[in-house]
């Protein structure tokens, strides 16, 4: 059991955490939202307001909702996620610098000899 | 070394993502936040507001526009139908004062909404512009009034006439005034009935603000009957402990709900005109304990923390954690403008800029998150001033 949570956590971390799947969910969601705003659903967020633009009120309900959730993943986390993918991928690069330079022979030194 | 690449291998993804929230969410306000002067400029129509205008000018310049949308808002609250016509006739009547050359146009569309608005009430009666509860019983002051209706009609009537008086609204104007004197001072807290036993604080200070505009036109004198009506709601209709003003309440004046954004923003900029010092402290209250920000976000809650209600229409959804309401946050930018609370008033733009789904076609500005009522309340909020200069006795009614 543990074994199993342990690799679903490592499976879930590795999907979290990889720059590509950063990227990848943070473009899907500017997709995603992208394809309701080209279908008009921007309008259905008047569900907010309890008005209802359509007299399928529960139509309008699901609209109105979905069009409001992709707004916000894209306006509120797809930055978030491409920033992160940034930061991570600078850190990285810092953690190579810092690997490489506390070798056995420093290159500066070797460099200023 | 392996130790620390260890850690790093940790940290850093989780880090990352910590790091990038700390800078986006600080920041994201900055996106949406307005030149305060596109929406709102003192005296004059500012170029948003404008845009908003025109949207609801187009709605009444086209029966069959304003049939849908009508239908729309009616389909979920008669209330809506009437008060996005006073709401609008407000912001036209000071959009009139502000630009001169404007004036006939403007009062044009108010004339039509008026005229349509009391030909309505005569034709299909009061119950026409309530909600379907005010036909379950009987109102307890008899013969039945709402004040809903007269309060909202005469001041309709009076921000026309305050613009440039027609003598035929005159006698119209001042028969409101005297049955609604008459039925209020009758009722054991100075207050009139919107549904049978169910009194509004929001709807008995538009009467009392129209009863004082009324004064300023026709040169009568109702300040005894104003003067009582202040002492009473300030002796028996206030909230402990918040000092607010609470909403509703019965016939005889008990209290049903306690203070909500969706009616005191509205009733400090009624109560503006008639005893500013208390308008200014209900604002403070209102915005100490009701008015929040978030991250550069404006916005404001149903009720403040000593009371609790339940939501519905007035309020609508209550955005869960935050608190906020959509129809308090609404009206919350008419009470920011009315007391030139000017920091409060951006950001809470910048949250309808972000959160209100603003939809521009052509020269036309709406909120696809809001509705007539909903952008007729904005719009006044951008534009008022002019109007309540001239009820307070500032400037020439006659131009």
């Amino acid at each position: 059991m543990s074994r199993t949570a342990g690799k679903l956590r490592g499976f879930l971390g590795h999907l979290l955490f990889r720059r590509a799947s950063l990227i990848g969910a943070a473009i899907l969601f500017v997709v995603l939202f992208a394809v309701f705003h080209l279908l008009g659903w921007r309008d259905d967020t008047a569900i907010i307001s309890g008005t209802s633009i359509t007299p399928n009120v529960n139509s309008t309900v699901i609209r109105g909702m979905l069009y409001g959730m992709t707004y916000f993943l894209a306006v509120v986390v797809s930055p978030i996620l491409l920033l992160a993918a940034g930061i991570n991928a600078m850190l990285r690069w810092v953690l190579t610098e810092v690997k490489k330079g506390a070798g056995p022979i420093p290159s500066r030194s070797r460099a200023g000899s | 070394m392996l130790a620390m690449k260890r850690l790093f291998c940790f940290l850093s993804p989780a880090f990352s993502l910590l790091l990038a929230a700390a800078i986006w969410l600080p920041a994201l306000h900055l996106f949406f936040r307005p030149v305060l002067s596109d929406f709102r400029r003192p005296n004059a129509v500012a170029p948003e507001a404008r845009r908003l205008a025109a949207r609801h000018l187009a709605l009444w310049e086209d029966p069959v526009r304003r049939e849908k949308e009508i239908a729309r808002m009616r389909a979920s609250n008669a209330e809506w139908d009437f008060m996005g016509r006073t709401y609008f006739v407000l912001a036209l009547a000071n959009m009139a004062i502000s630009e001169p050359a404007q004036e006939g146009r403007y009062l044009g569309v108010i004339d039509s909404i008026i005229g349509e608005t009391l030909q309505l009430e005569q034709s299909r009666g009061i119950y026409y512009f309530e909600m379907d509860y005010a036909k379950a019983s009987s109102f307890l002051a008899q013969p039945p009034r709402s004040t809903f209706l007269d309060g909202e009609i005469a001041m309709m009537l009076a921000a026309r006439q305050l613009v440039r008086p027609e003598p035929h609204y005159a006698p119209m104007l001042a028969q409101r005034v005297d049955l609604l004197e008459q039925y209020m001072s009758r009722g054991p807290v100075m207050c009139g009935e919107s549904y049978p036993d169910e009194c509004w604080m929001f709807c008995n200070a538009v009467a009392i603000a129209a009863v004082h505009m009324s004064d300023r036109l026709d040169g009568r004198d109702h300040s005894a009957f104003i003067q009582h009506w202040l002492a009473t709601v300030k002796a028996k209709l206030v909230h402990k402990d918040s000092g607010i003003l609470v909403s509703s309440f019965t016939y005889a004046g008990e209290p049903k709900d306690g203070p909500e954004g969706s009616s005191i923003w509205m009733v400090a900029h009624c109560l503006k005109v008639v005893d500013p010092e208390f308008a200014a402290d209900q604002y403070r209250r209102a915005r100490a304990q009701i008015g929040k920000e978030v991250m550069g976000f404006g916005y404001a809650r149903e009720w403040p923390p000593t009371w609790e209600g339940t939501p519905d229409i007035d309020s609508g959804p209550i955005v869960p954690v935050l608190n906020a309401s959509a129809g308090s946050s609404g009206l919350a930018v008419l009470g920011a403008s009315t007391f030139h609370d000017d920091a409060y008033l951006q950001q809470l733009l910048t949250t309808l800029r972000f959160a209100g789904f603003p939809t521009a076609r052509g020269d036309e500005l709406r909120f696809a998150a809001s509705n007539q009522v909903g952008d007729a309340v904005l719009l006044y909020a951008m534009v008022q001033g002019p109007l309540w200069d001239r009820a307070a006795g500032n400037g020439s009614v006659h131009q």
